[in-house]
């Protein structure tokens, strides 16, 4: 069974953590440049500090990435990047119909078993949908959608 | 007042009208799917309006906020899930009402309520913005500072779960909008030797991130089977003509949840999600029947229906006049008006004023059209989303967000800038630390920092320039607003516990 995890605790971290990786980013600038993002920066790493606090002496436990699949989130966050990532190699249309189909595929599987048919279908679908968007953007809205270096 | 009446015959335009409806249509398509806010509508709808002039781009913009908000009232009455934040009461009525088979009456007190909510919230806007702007001028770089915190401190207090954790987010929001190079001083800042973040963290691209990204995943981790196999019937035919006398025959109760709703949406980051429940509970506390609430109570739906669309023209007092959205889609919205090179304040009904009242009666003209498209359309809408599977849904709105993102300036950085945001948003979310903060800070951010570092140099001829912020009598008022909105949380927890015993013990001496 999973045990409900100390959420001041963690916030309090993930709250230096930034504090940190942002005091390493300021570079070398000058006075006026940094005031503000100083002041900032302390208070932070104060409100950090103040949650640390609270998470040892008050807690508040919850479960976290309790409801639902977790792994259905993890893949979708997976094939959204590998979607963004590819389109500068495969282009706009081609990368997009891959990630589209890709996630129905995914996420269509843990409700029903997905046969070869099933998928062509929805492939006919997805191809009609990118087009659609493809065709407003890219001919109406006059956006030049990104082509692949290995495909249009 | 000649400006408006112009501006009104110029909004008679065939375009407009051909707006209006595609954007009530579309955000009523996205407020009905549960789980999905307005903001959310917004931030996905947002790319379509890119290529749009000003005015028509605001326009789509405010007749999809005003379809999200009533949208948000079907999948409360039909399936006891509030389609956004803001019709949280509606279900507590809305479905007992579904459920003894008058889902078509309730649709239809809902639709004419929601009408008049945003024609209430649109005569509000135009009585109360043009004078606040007039004193927005008095305003100088500390008062800017200072209202910048309020904004902050109020949204941070408000947001569900600990108030520090509000503070949290927003703090780290305001960091995000340092990213980049600095308003005074113009060097770069945390940059991490990437030339991408030279230009900062582009306020469109994290508001897509911080309000859909996380509503994909939870889509995505959920699915919404449970939804399709609810069906309600109704038996009862409810006509359009009679909820609009039994609107009307509760005067009161209308218009206290219009006033209700306008006092809420004027305090920055509150909005609809709160307007309803506090509609829904006074009309509890007023009724002569309270017992029949959360039983098919016509005036607990009326309250919050009206109350919730009262929000969406109401909330843009704070924003057309200081820049401090009242809700987090017109954060959305302000991100669109700064796009544009519109900035808040008194030019924007004098200079840009043709602008301004052409967007305000836009959503007038909203209000009314969410009547035939909520009557005609409404559930022929609702039962395509229904039908529609999660899975061909999640990859639709993950494309259109993709996409949206990239068109804002061809940049597939942006995409990924979008992606990493809403997955931390995401994470930060499950911590209990709220988008709606983060999204906050990162508006509020630029204004509180050209505010900070200006009156700062103002005072270097003073011992301790600092003091500059507190020294006239405007920044004391908002320092003290400030100071309350900080406290509130803490007095409202004291008074709680103080009450508890009270009542505990009044109760023991009081007989059955």
């Amino acid at each position: 069974m999973r045990r409900p995890a100390n959420t001041d605790l963690i916030s309090g971290v993930i709250g230096l953590v930034i504090v940190g990786v942002f005091w390493w980013g300021r570079g070398e600038v000058g006075r006026l440049s940094v005031m503000f993002p100083n002041t900032l920066l302390i208070l932070l790493a104060a409100l950090s500090m103040a949650l640390l606090v609270k998470g040892v002496v008050r807690p508040e436990r919850r479960l976290i990435f309790a409801e639902g699949d977790r792994g259905k989130v993890i893949g979708s966050c997976f094939i959204l990047f590998a979607w963004a990532i590819a389109i500068p190699y495969f282009g706009f249309f081609l990368s997009s119909v891959a990630g589209f189909w890709g996630m129905t595929c995914y996420l269509a599987s843990s409700r029903r078993k997905v046969t070869p048919l099933l998928a062509a279908k929805w492939l006919g679908v997805v191809l009609v949908e990118v087009t659609f968007f493809y065709l407003i953007f890219a001919k109406l809205l006059y956006v030049p959608l990104p082509k692949g270096i290995l495909f249009d | 007042m000649e400006l408006f009446w112009k501006v009104a015959a110029e909004m008679m335009d065939p375009f407009v009208f051909l707006l209006i409806l595609g954007g009530v249509t579309a955000g009523l398509f996205v407020g009905a799917m549960p789980g999905l806010t307005a903001a959310m509508a917004l931030a996905v709808l947002l790319p379509f309006t890119f290529k749009l002039p000003p005015l028509y781009g605001l326009v789509a913009l405010g007749a999809v906020y005003m379809g999200a908000i009533y949208g948000g009232s079907f999948a409360a009455i039909l399936v006891n899930t509030p389609g956004t934040p803001s019709s949280i009461a509606t279900a507590f009525e809305g479905y007992p009402m579904a459920k003894d088979g008058r889902a078509l009456e309730a649709i239809s007190l809902a639709t004419v309520s929601s009408a008049i909510g945003g024609l209430a919230g649109v005569f509000f806007l135009l009585l109360l913005s043009p004078p606040l702007a007039r004193l927005s001028i008095q305003f100088g770089s500390a008062e800017y500072f200072w209202v910048a915190m309020l904004g902050l401190t109020l949204i941070a207090s408000l947001s569900p779960g600990s108030t520090l954790k509000g503070f949290l987010g927003g703090a780290i929001g305001m960091l995000l909008a340092a990213v980049g190079v600095a308003p005074i001083g113009g060097e770069n800042r945390f940059t991490f030797g990437m030339p991408v973040l030279q230009g900062g963290v582009e306020m469109i691209v994290a508001l897509i991130g911080f309000f859909v990204i996380p509503e994909l995943f939870n889509m995505a981790a959920h699915g919404r089977a449970a939804l399709a196999e609810v069906t309600i019937e109704s038996r009862k035919r409810g006509t359009f003509l009679g909820a609009i006398r039994t609107v009307f025959s509760m005067p009161g109760n209308l218009l206290r949840s219009c006033v209700i709703g306008e006092i809420v949406a004027i305090i920055p980051g509150a909005g609809g999600s709160i307007a309803n429940l506090v509609a829904y509970n006074e009309a509890k506390r007023a009724s002569r029947h309270p017992e029949r609430f959360g039983k098919g109570a016509v005036e607990g739906l009326v309250a919050s229906e009206s109350s919730n669309n009262v929000t969406v023209a109401g909330s843009m007092v704070p924003l057309l006049t200081l820049g401090i959205p009242g809700a987090p889609p017109d954060a959305v919205i302000l991100g669109v008006m700064l796009m544009h090179g519109l900035r808040p304040g008194l030019d924007l009904f004098t200079v840009s004023g043709d602008l301004t009242y052409g967007f305000i009666i836009s959503m007038g003209l909203a209000a009314l059209y969410m009547m035939p498209v909520g009557i005609l359309g409404g559930r022929l809408i609702y039962r395509v989303i229904v039908k529609t599977p999660h899975y061909l849904l999640v990859p639709s709105i993950g494309l259109v967000t993709i996409l949206g993102t990239y068109a804002l300036r061809n940049s597939l950085s942006d995409v990924i800038i979008m992606l990493l945001l809403g997955t931390t948003g995401f994470v930060l979310k499950e911590l209990e630390v709220e988008s709606a903060p983060i999204v906050l800070g990162l508006i509020l951010g630029g204004i509180a920092e050209m505010g900070y570092v200006q009156t700062l140099l103002r005072g270097t001829a003073l011992e301790h320039p600092w003091l500059m912020l507190f020294q006239n009598r405007l920044s004391q008022i908002i320092i003290v607003l400030t100071v309350l909105s900080l406290a509130s949380p803490y007095l409202s927890a004291w008074f709680r516990k103080f009450r508890k015993p009270l009542e505990e013990q009044l109760g023991k001496e009081t007989p059955e």
